[in-house]
C-alpha cells in the first residue's frame, strides 16, 4: 500500500500494471491518470471561503425565515374564497390554515437547524411570528365562521340549573 | 393551491346561500314529519294497552230474548252496554253525553231485541235501540214543559208507551203518554193527588204514585193509581205496615225488581218491610234487616223476595217465596269472595231446570262499583271502579332479591362506622361472605330445595331501563288498585272502608308517594289523603303501593283537612313526611315522629290555599315553628272577588320536573336566560259579573312572596279550560265565543338577557319581573285534557298530550306551540318554526292509534330509567297506558339494530389486519433477501 502510495505522488501520469503478487490484485484500483486527492479537496476549500457565498446562506435562511409572513396574501385570498358558510370544504381549508403554522412551530428547531450564524435569533423571531399571524388569521376565520365559543350560548350546555331556596305547594282548600 | 376549483366553489356558495332559505323551509318541513312518533304495524299492542269500562250501574236488564245471551247495562258515566254473560266482556258499548245532558233517568225492559232509552235533562232524549248491535234506531226529544222541576218528574216505560210523570204540588201528578219510538203525544191527563207537597217523599212503584207524609211518630202513606182516570187517592198508616212499636224516622224507596213494590225503612233504618203494589197495597209481614238489600222478582208465579246480606266477606242470597198464608224463607246461596262487598242485586234471571229447582243467574252491583255474575259461583267480575279514578301514581318497582342482596352488602358500610370497618379484610369477609350466600341460594334452586321466601312475584321486579312500573290508581269508590303496567294486570287491589272524596263535587282524594322503592329495606310507602264518609275529617291510609299491604292502617285525624303537602326532606328512614294544615291553619306533620325534619325546615317551606266560595288565596310560612311544633303562619293574602270572578283552576308545575337547559339561545347567539320559578303558580278564573260574563282571568302568582307575576285577560271566551304548567311555559286551551272555536294560548317567561343570580333562586330575592312571550293557536279540535311529557334529567325536548273529544290522544310538540313562532317571516329565529294560526292534527302523532278512549279525566306522565321514553297513562272511562320518546329514542339502539353484521364486520376487520400483517412481514422478509 505504502508502494503504491509512493507510486502516485511520484510520478504523475505513471501507471503501474505490474503485480507483485495475488494479494495486491485483489485491492483497490489505483487512480486515474491526472486525478489527485489532494487537489481536489483544495478546490473545494478554496470555493467555501468566497465571500459571497455566506452571503448567500443568509439570504437562504431569511428566505425561510420570511415564508409565513409570504404566505398571508395568500391565506386571507384562500380565506375569502371559501366563504363563510359552514360545510366541507371551507372546514377543511380553515382546518388546514391552522394546523399548518401550529405544526410548522412545533418543528421550528428542525427547521433551522442547518441555519447558524449572528442572524439566527432574528431569523427564527419573524418565522415564529410569521406562523402566529397565519394562526391568528385562521383564527379569525373561525371566528366569522362562527366556530369560537365565545358566545354566552356556547356555555349554556354547562350552566347548572339554579337550586332552589323556597319550598312552597297547596291549592285549593279540599273542604 | 389552484385558483380555478376556488372560482367554482365560490359560485357554488353563492347559489347554496340562495337555496338556503328554500333549503331550511324543506328542514323545517321533514322535521314536522319527523317530530311525531307512529307505530308500525308489528307494534301494535306492544308497548300499550287499553281497557274498557263502563261504570257503576244504574239499570241492568238480561237479555234472554235475542240468540246471544247477553245483559244490558246502563250506569251512572251515561254508558250503555252489553256483556257477554260467560266472561262478562263488552259486547258492544255506546258512550252518550257527557254530565248531565246525558244522565240516564229510564230504561226500558228488554223486549224484541230492542231497548228505550231516557237520558238528558232539558230536553230529554229518548232514544231507541237495537240490542243485537247497539245501533241506535230512532231518537226523539221531549220539550220539556216545567224546565225547573226536571228533577222531580219520573219516567215509566210500558209496552212502548213512555210516560212522562210530573207531580205538582197540592194539586196532583200530570201524566203525559207519548209513543215511545215515534214521538208522539198519545195522550195527557192530569190526576187530583192533593197530598204532594214539598215535603213528602215520593215514589213511583208503577201504576202507583206513592208518597210518605208526616214525621217520625206518625207518617201516613198516600198512593193512588195513575194510569186510572177516575182514581181517589188512598192512605195506609205505616202502623198497619208495621204494627205497632215502629219508630221513625221512615223512609220510603222502590225495591228492584219486576214487580212494582216499595220498602219502608223504620227505628233509623235498622229493619225494613215491603209493600206490594200489583193491585192493591199489600204488606209483606217480614221483617228485613236494614243492611240488607232486596230485590223482588218471580220464579213461575211465585213470587219471591231475594235478601242480600253481606256479613264479615260472606255474602248469602235467602228467598222469601210470598205464599198467601205464611212466608217461607229459603238459604239460597252462601258466598265467600273477596270480589264481593255488600252487593246488591241489580237483574235476574231463572230458567227452570227440574221440577222444583231454579238456575238463578244474579247480577250484583257491589258498593266499590264492581259488577259480578253470579251463578251458585261468583263467574266473573268487573271492577267498573277503575272508570272513576281520582288519584295515580307511577311507583318504580323494586329490585330483584337477587339485586337487594347485593345492595344489603354495600349498604352495611354505610351504616357501620367507617373508620372501624374500612379495612380491606372486613370487607374481603363480606363479600365472602355474602357470595357464600349467593351460592348457597344458587344451590338450593338447583336442586329444588325450598326456594327463597319472597312475598314478591318473580317478574314484578325492575327492569333494566326502568319502563316497567306499578300504576297506583285510587278511584272514587275508595278502592285503590295496583295496576302492573306491561299488561295491565290488576295486581292488588284494596278496599279502604267508609272514605270519601273531600268535597261531592270533585270525588278528591290525595296520592302521595311517601317512600319510593329505592330504599331496600325500607319498603316504599303511599298514603292516601281523604275524608271519612261520616264526619267528613281527615283519614289517611298507608300502604305498600308494590303488593298492596296496608302498613300503617287507618289513620283517622280529628280534624278537617284544608290543604296537604310532601316535604321535600326526608327521614333517616328515606321517608318524606306530609304536612297537613286544617280548617283553623294549625299544622300537622304525619307522621308525627318526622315533626323534629319538618320543623327544622321550616323557615323555607310554604303552603297556600285557594278558597273557592270566598275568593281568597292565603299563603302561610313555617318559620315559626318550634323545634316540637309546626306553626303556619299567614304571610299574605289575595282577594280575588267572587263578584266579578270565579277560580276555576290552580295549577303548580309537577314538583319532580327538572329543567336541563337554562336559557334559550337568539338568532345572534346570545342566550335568553328563562326564567324558573319552581313556586310560580297559574291561577285562572272566570268572569261572573254581566259585563264581564265571558272572560278568562289568567293570573301568574308566585305563592312564597305572594307577589303576582304576570296577568292576562282574555275576552269573549269561555271554558272548558284545560292548562299545562311546566319548565317556564305554560300552555292553555279555552274556547273563543266570538270565532266559536277552541284555542290554544301559549306563555313564556324569560329573565332576560343576564341570570339575575345563576346559582340559586329564591323568590323573596327576585323581584325583577319576567319578560312574558305569548302567542295563541286554533286548535281543529275540543280537548278532554292536556298534559306535558317528564323525564327523568328534562333534557328531551317536551311534549304536550292533548286528549280529544274524538277519543284520540294527541302528542302535539312543543315546538308547534312556541309562542316565539314569529308572525313576521323575517325575525325568524334558528329552529323557530314561521307562525301558522292553526295547529296540524297529524294522524301520526295520535299515540293510541285506533284504541280509542273516552271520557278522559286525566292523563298521568311518569319519567322512565331512560332518559328518551315517558310513560303515559291516560285514565277516564277507558284506561290506557303507552310510552312516548318525545326525542325518539336517541339512547337506545334500534330494535331491528343488525348486531350480526357488525359483529360480523369486526371480525373480519380484526382478523383481516392480523392476516395482512403477517402477509406483510413475509414480503418484508422476502424482499430483504433479495
Amino acid at each position: 500500500m505504502s508502494v503504491q502510495k509512493l507510486n502516485t505522488k511520484r510520478f504523475k501520469w505513471t501507471l503501474d500494471f505490474s503485480y507483485k503478487n495475488k494479494q495486491e490484485r485483489s485491492i483497490e484500483l489505483a487512480s486515474p491518470p491526472g486525478y489527485t486527492h489532494g487537489v481536489a479537496l483544495v478546490h473545494s476549500t478554496d470555493h467555501s471561503r468566497e465571500s459571497h457565498s455566506n452571503h448567500l446562506i443568509i439570504k437562504k435562511s431569511w428566505d425561510l425565515a420570511l415564508g409565513p409572513l409570504k404566505q398571508v396574501p395568500m391565506n386571507l385570498f384562500i380565506m375569502y374564497m371559501a366563504g363563510n358558510s359552514i360545510s366541507i370544504f371551507p372546514i377543511m381549508m380553515v382546518g388546514m390554515l391552522i394546523i399548518r403554522p401550529i405544526k410548522a412551530l412545533f418543528t421550528l428547531q428542525q427547521t433551522f437547524k442547518v441555519i447558524e450564524g449572528t442572524h439566527a435569533f432574528g431569523q427564527k423571531f419573524v418565522f415564529f411570528l410569521g406562523q402566529i399571524v397565519n394562526i391568528f388569521l385562521a383564527l379569525y376565520k373561525c371566528q366569522s365562521m362562527g366556530l369560537l365559543p365565545t358566545h354566552a350560548s356556547d356555555w349554556l350546555a354547562f350552566v347548572e340549573s339554579q337550586t332552589r331556596v323556597e319550598y312552597s305547594g297547596g291549592g285549593f282548600k279540599y273542604t | 393551491m389552484a385558483p380555478p376549483i376556488l372560482t367554482i366553489f365560490r359560485g357554488n356558495f353563492n347559489r347554496f346561500c340562495i337555496d338556503s332559505q328554500f333549503f331550511q323551509y324543506f328542514i323545517v318541513l321533514l322535521s314536522l314529519f319527523n317530530l311525531s312518533l307512529c307505530l308500525y304495524e308489528d307494534q301494535v299492542g306492544k308497548f300499550d294497552w287499553r281497557q274498557n269500562y263502563v261504570g257503576k250501574i244504574k239499570f241492568a236488564n238480561f237479555d234472554n230474548v235475542s240468540q246471544v245471551k247477553k245483559i244490558i247495562v246502563a250506569t251512572e258515566e251515561n254508558v250503555i252496554a252489553a256483556l257477554n254473560i260467560k266472561t262478562g266482556q263488552i259486547l258492544w258499548r255506546r258512550v252518550l253525553e257527557k254530565g248531565y245532558a246525558g244522565r240516564i233517568r229510564a230504561f226500558s225492559n228488554v223486549a224484541d231485541d230492542e231497548l228505550i232509552l231516557v237520558n238528558g235533562g232539558v230536553p230529554a232524549i229518548v232514544r231507541y235501540w237495537n240490542l243485537t248491535t247497539g245501533h241506535i234506531l230512532n231518537e226523539w226529544p221531549i220539550a220539556e214543559q216545567n224546565p225547573d222541576r226536571i228533577e222531580d218528574v219520573q219516567w215509566h216505560i210500558n209496552d212502548g208507551t213512555l210516560y212522562h210523570i210530573l207531580p205538582i204540588y197540592n194539586s196532583g201528578v200530570e201524566v203525559t203518554a207519548y209513543d215511545s219510538k215515534t214521538g208522539e203525544k198519545l195522550k195527557s191527563r192530569k190526576i187530583s193527588a192533593p197530598f204532594i207537597s214539598q215535603e213528602t217523599e215520593c215514589v213511583l212503584a208503577s201504576p202507583y204514585f206513592i208518597c210518605l207524609k208526616g214525621d217520625s211518630s206518625l207518617a201516613i202513606l198516600f198512593y193512588i193509581n195513575i194510569f186510572e182516570p177516575k182514581s181517589q187517592p188512598q192512605s195506609i198508616t205505616i202502623n198497619t205496615i208495621f204494627g205497632a212499636g215502629a219508630e221513625g224516622p221512615y223512609r220510603i224507596s222502590l225495591v228492584p225488581g219486576n214487580i212494582a213494590a216499595i220498602s219502608i225503612s223504620t227505628d233509623n233504618n235498622r229493619r225494613k218491610r215491603l209493600l206490594l203494589l200489583e193491585n192493591e197495597p199489600t204488606p209483606v209481614p217480614h221483617d228485613i234487616d236494614g243492611e240488607n238489600s232486596v230485590y223482588i222478582t218471580n220464579f213461575d208465579d211465585k213470587k219471591v223476595v231475594l235478601e242480600l246480606s253481606y256479613n264479615d266477606k260472606i255474602t248469602t242470597v235467602m228467598a222469601t217465596y210470598l205464599n198467601e198464608n205464611e212466608p217461607q224463607s229459603e238459604k239460597l246461596h252462601r258466598i265467600i269472595h273477596n270480589d264481593l262487598y255488600r252487593p246488591e242485586i241489580v237483574a235476574t234471571t231463572c230458567t227452570c231446570k227440574s221440577l222444583k229447582r231454579y238456575a238463578c243467574k244474579f247480577l250484583l252491583s257491589s258498593e266499590d262499583h264492581s259488577i259480578s255474575l253470579l251463578d251458585k259461583k261468583v263467574l266473573w267480575t268487573r271492577e267498573e271502579a277503575l272508570a272513576r279514578i281520582v288519584a295515580v301514581e307511577i311507583v318504580e318497582l323494586p329490585m330483584s332479591d337477587r339485586d337487594q342482596a347485593i345492595e344489603t352488602e354495600f349498604d352495611l358500610k354505610e351504616s357501620l362506622d367507617v373508620d372501624s370497618t374500612w379495612d380491606v379484610f372486613g370487607m374481603l369477609v363480606r363479600r365472602l361472605s355474602s357470595q357464600a350466600n349467593q351460592v348457597k341460594a344458587f344451590i338450593q334452586a338447583a336442586l329444588g330445595l325450598e326456594p327463597q321466601q319472597s312475598n314478591q312475584r318473580a317478574d314484578l321486579v325492575r327492569d333494566k331501563f326502568g319502563l316497567h312500573k306499578m300504576i297506583v290508581a285510587v278511584t272514587s269508590a275508595g278502592k285503590i288498585f295496583g295496576i302492573e303496567s306491561k299488561k295491565g294486570e290488576l295486581i292488588w287491589q284494596l278496599r279502604v272502608p267508609n272514605i270519601q272524596g273531600f268535597s261531592k263535587e270533585s270525588d278528591q282524594m290525595v296520592l302521595y308517594v311517601q317512600r319510593g322503592s329505592r330504599h331496600f329495606p325500607h319498603p316504599p310507602q303511599c298514603s292516601l289523603l281523604a275524608a271519612d264518609k261520616d264526619t267528613g275529617s281527615g283519614v289517611i291510609f298507608t300502604f305498600n303501593p308494590i303488593n298492596g299491604q296496608a302498613l300503617d292502617g287507618l289513620t283517622k285525624l280529628n280534624y278537617r283537612v284544608k290543604q296537604s303537602m310532601l316535604l321535600h326532606v326526608t327521614t333517616d328512614s328515606f321517608l318524606r313526611s306530609i304536612i297537613i294544615l286544617d280548617e283553623r291553619d294549625r299544622a300537622y306533620v304525619y307522621p308525627e315522629s318526622a315533626t323534629a325534619v319538618a320543623t327544622s325546615v321550616g323557615r323555607n317551606t310554604y303552603i297556600f290555599t285557594v278558597d273557592k266560595a270566598s275568593g281568597i288565596l292565603s299563603g302561610y310560612s313555617f318559620s315559626y315553628s318550634t323545634p316540637q311544633n309546626l306553626i303556619a303562619n299567614k304571610v299574605w293574602e289575595l282577594v280575588l272577588s267572587p263578584k266579578n270572578q270565579r277560580i276555576t283552576h290552580v295549577v303548580s308545575k309537577d314538583p319532580i320536573e327538572r329543567v336541563h337547559s337554562q336559557g334559550r339561545v337568539l338568532g345572534d347567539r346570545s342566550v335568553l336566560y328563562k326564567y324558573i320559578n319552581p313556586n310560580l303558580v297559574a291561577i285562572v278564573t272566570q268572569g261572573t259579573s254581566s259585563v264581564q260574563k265571558n272572560t278568562l282571568n289568567l293570573y301568574l302568582l308566585d305563592v312564597v312572596s305572594g307577589s303576582m307575576v304576570f296577568s292576562i285577560v282574555h275576552k269573549r271566551t269561555k271554558g272548558p279550560v284545560h292548562i299545562v304548567h311546566s319548565e317556564n311555559w305554560l300552555v292553555y286551551s279555552y274556547f273563543n265565543e266570538k270565532s266559536r272555536r277552541t284555542e290554544i294560548a301559549t306563555l313564556e317567561l324569560y329573565e332576560g338577557k343576564t341570570q339575575s343570580n345563576m346559582t340559586v333562586f329564591s323568590s323573596l330575592t327576585t323581584t325583577k319581573l319576567p319578560i312574558v312571550e305569548r302567542q295563541a293557536f286554533i286548535f281543529p279540535a275540543s280537548i278532554e285534557s292536556m298534559r306535558e311529557t317528564i323525564t327523568e334529567k328534562g333534557i328531551t325536548s317536551k311534549h304536550i298530550l292533548v286528549a280529544l273529544a274524538n277519543g284520540g290522544v294527541l302528542e302535539l310538540p312543543w315546538m308547534l306551540v312556541d309562542p316565539r313562532r314569529s308572525i313576521n317571516p323575517e325575525m325568524r329565529e334558528e329552529g323557530v318554526i314561521p307562525y301558522m294560526p292553526e295547529l296540524p292534527i297529524h294522524v301520526d302523532g295520535i299515540i293510541n292509534y285506533n284504541q280509542s278512549v273516552f271520557r278522559i279525566s286525566g292523563i298521568h306522565t311518569s319519567p322512565s330509567g331512560l332518559e328518551s321514553t315517558c310513560l303515559v297513562f291516560v285514565h277516564g272511562l277507558d284506561l290506557f297506558y303507552t310510552r312516548v320518546a318525545p326525542s325518539k329514542t336517541f339512547d337506545v339502539l334500534k330494535e331491528d339494530f343488525d348486531y350480526y353484521l357488525i359483529v360480523i364486520v369486526l371480525a373480519a376487520l380484526v382478523i383481516s389486519s392480523y392476516i395482512t400483517k403477517k402477509l406483510a412481514s413475509q414480503k418484508l422478509q422476502k424482499q430483504a433477501w433479495k
